[in-house]
């Protein structure tokens, strides 16, 4: 079921969070809104935390991880990263990576068992990846944009990325990533698919500007619906009309 | 923000501001072609996330950027149209003893009506401008675009981000007047005015009819002369607006402002108002809270040798000060028109921006709400065109302003004669056409310089700092 939130303001919430199957991280700060929906939905299930890194609120943005391990940039500070391996479960290895290009988040996406790299990061922050997070890596474009977190956004159900990709790309990507993948925009038009949304295999947030079509896509190509035993028409019904409710 | 990189700013912004390398002939007319066919959902193309904006903001504004090229000068055929400030076109790019900090770069700006291309753009523009409360920012966005007949946005190309915007509402009638944002902001700048008397004056002037909320919002460190321009297209809309036989009449007493309420950003400087404590000195006509009216005629009287702001009658837009009360805040003017409308206006207050932690010593910032009179808005724009310029100048009139007035109202479908007359497009209305392609050249007219070369202009930009030292 996709949840439309915002963070102070903002439809970017893919910037201010981070959410795996196995925990989200939040952004500190800003309204109690923004952390207890999160929380509303999520809590049951896996543990979720605010945290800043490297000072800032950009979690979303500097951080990479799915259920596996975590990614912390080289600016993350001592505290931080204590604390973050505290609150996680001791499954999840939380590593700090040295790595020129530290807006992880952007750079890397993936899910549980692949990921997508900037073309131009490090070998050795590649491997690192590919270990710590036990994933296939791929270097690769999405639309020629090398910053492949920002303009795509994949969990192991299906993926949405930049809404100017074309067919070709689209086939390539799909089968290198073995899920169903829908070009698309998020939060009324805007194409930095990474950053205007959060999703995982049962849940997915994004802005509050994010019209009933463009979570209609979102919840069909990463099958909410169907992690939710709800009736599929009730679902699709309230999506497509909720602006007169 | 150290007042001698203002005025120096200041300074190279009028020799940059000469870049309608229109002189230079692309088919800029390919840039103009591009979309708009209601695609409401397609992305925004070049810039993606509002970061963009600051990145943009940046280079433009020459912090350290480097500006190899000559400056063509606006020799062309429309230069007192187009852009450039009134200053003189040297061919300068050469440093400043200082170095790097003062390197120019040329870029052109031009004004644009709010279209939905805009939307994300000025979502981050507005972003705090209830000071990090959330507020209705969409709805905001789509109120500023939808109305169509009054409203300026100022970008470097058509594709790009607005750096900065100006448009006016009318606060009891009209779409905007029921709007949740309105209400919010309503509610913010109620709760934060410091003074019952003042709360009820704004009560007042908000409720009654012929009242127009100023809606300004700018990157920071924009050129101070962007805001002749904008004010002028802006008094030029509501006038049209306000006066245009196509429009029926309950339209049209929408825009018939007798008072405007302006909202904006000032900043105060501590170390001033250190410096105050031991002189008591009793300020004539206090720019800040008092109940009486505010606004004094005179210059700013000789200040204390501590002054550190000094008066900047020649860097017009660079620090000024307000009067001198014990409890006032010395003001910073970032924005040319706030001081001059400061000045002629009935009432203002300020309070304190709290959400952001400022540096000690830094500038304070601070929001500043005035109440000027409609017929003293002429005043204060004269005051500011005889200190920062106007290209404007010369166009204005009732006549003039009646048929430019109308200029916006071309339809999307009128593109390649907006591109001609120098990109400048709004939503169709399909009103007061006849007069809008006459004066469509006219407020687009400023772009007319770069419109060829938009691209062109971003590109002397990019070029600049590639090919610099």
């Amino acid at each position: 079921m996709a949840t439309r939130t915002q963070f102070e303001n903002s439809n970017d919430v893919g910037v201010f969070a981070k959410l795996t199957n196995a925990y989200c991280i939040c952004a500190l700060g800003g309204a109690e809104n923004f952390y207890s929906v999160f929380e509303a939905e999520l809590s049951d299930h896996i543990p979720v935390i605010k945290t800043s890194v490297a000072g800032t609120r950009l979690v979303g943005r500097l951080t990479v991880g799915n259920k596996n391990g975590l990614l912390l940039p080289n600016t993350t500070s001592d505290q931080e990263l204590q604390h973050i391996r505290n609150c996680l479960p001791d499954e999840v290895v939380v590593q700090r990576i040295d790595e020129r290009l530290s807006a992880l988040g952007n750079c890397i996406v993936c899910n549980d068992y692949v990921a997508l790299i900037h073309p131009d990061i490090d070998r050795e922050t590649e491997e690192i990846v590919a270990d710590v997070l036990g994933v296939e890596v791929f270097r690769q474009t999405v639309a020629g944009n090398v910053l492949v977190g920002s303009y795509a956004a994949f969990t192991n159900q299906g993926g949405l990325v930049h809404p100017k990709t074309s067919i070709e790309d689209l086939d390539e990507l799909s089968s290198l990533l073995q899920i169903p993948l829908v070009a698309g925009t998020i939060n009324r038009g805007s194409d930095v698919i990474g950053a205007g949304l959060v999703a995982n295999d049962w849940t997915a947030f994004c802005g509050l500007d994010t019209t009933s079509t463009e979570l209609s896509v979102i919840e069909s190509v990463f099958k909410l619906r169907d992690a939710q035993p709800m009736n599929i028409v009730n679902d699709l019904r309230a999506s497509l009309i909720d602006t007169m409710a | 923000m150290p007042k001698r990189k203002a005025d120096a700013a200041l300074k190279k912004k009028g020799e940059e501001e000469a870049e309608d390398a229109a002189k230079k002939q692309t088919a800029g007319g390919g840039d103009e072609d591009d979309s708009e066919d209601d695609d409401d959902y397609e992305g925004e193309g070049g810039s993606e996330e509002g970061g963009s904006d600051d990145s943009d903001g940046d280079s433009d504004e020459g912090e350290g950027d480097e500006g190899e090229d000559e400056d063509e000068s606006s020799g062309s055929g429309d230069s007192e149209d187009s852009f450039p400030s009134a200053s003189s076109d040297e061919a300068e790019s050469e440093d400043d003893e200082d170095g790097e900090a003062y390197k120019e770069i040329d870029c052109a700006f031009e004004f644009f009506d709010p279209q939905d291309r805009d939307f994300h753009g000025l979502r981050a523009l507005l972003g705090t401008y209830l000071d990090g409360a959330a507020f209705d920012l969409s709805g905001l966005c789509e109120c500023v675009i939808a109305q169509s007949a009054v409203g300026t946005v100022v970008k470097s190309a058509e594709d790009d981000d607005p750096f900065a915007l100006l448009t006016a509402f009318n606060t009891a009638r009209g779409a905007a007047a029921g709007a949740t944002w309105l209400a919010e902001l309503k509610a913010y700048l109620t709760t934060s005015c410091p003074e019952p008397a003042l709360r009820e004056k704004l009560e007042k002037a908000w409720s009654g009819p012929g009242t127009g909320l100023l809606v300004s919002e700018r990157l920071i460190n924009c050129p101070p002369q962007l805001a002749p321009p904008l004010l002028h297209f802006l008094m030029e809309e509501i006038e049209g607006a306000a006066t245009d036989p196509a429009y029926p009449e309950a339209e049209r007493s929408e825009f018939a402002f007798t008072r405007y309420l302006h909202f904006t950003r000032v900043y105060s400087d501590p170390q001033e108002e250190e410096g105050e404590e031991e002189d008591g000195e009793e300020g004539e006509g206090d720019k800040g809270a008092g109940p009486g009216p505010s606004g004094s005629m005179g210059p700013p009287p000789p200040k204390k040798p501590k002054t550190t702001a000094g008066g900047g009658a020649a860097a017009g837009a660079g620090a000024s000060k307000g009067k001198q009360q014990q409890q006032q805040p010395v003001i910073v003017y970032v924005r040319p028109e706030d001081e001059y409308l400061h000045q002629v206006c009935s009432w203002s207050y300020t309070f304190p921006v709290t959400s952001r932690p400022v540096a000690k010593g830094d500038l304070r910032p601070l929001r500043c709400v005035m109440c000027v009179e409609a017929g003293r808005v002429a005043e204060a724009r004269a005051m500011m065109d005889l200190v920062v310029g106007n290209p404007m100048a010369g166009e204005e009139g009732p006549g003039a302003g009646g048929a430019a007035a109308a200029a916006p109202k071309q339809g999307q479908g009128k593109k390649q004669e907006a591109a001609a007359a120098g990109g400048r497009q709004a939503q169709g209305q399909g009103q007061g056409q006849e007069a809008a392609q006459a004066a469509g050249g006219n407020k687009g007219a400023a772009a007319a310089g770069p419109a060829g070369a938009k691209g062109k202009g971003k590109a002397a930009g990019g070029k600049a700092g590639g090919s610099g030292r």
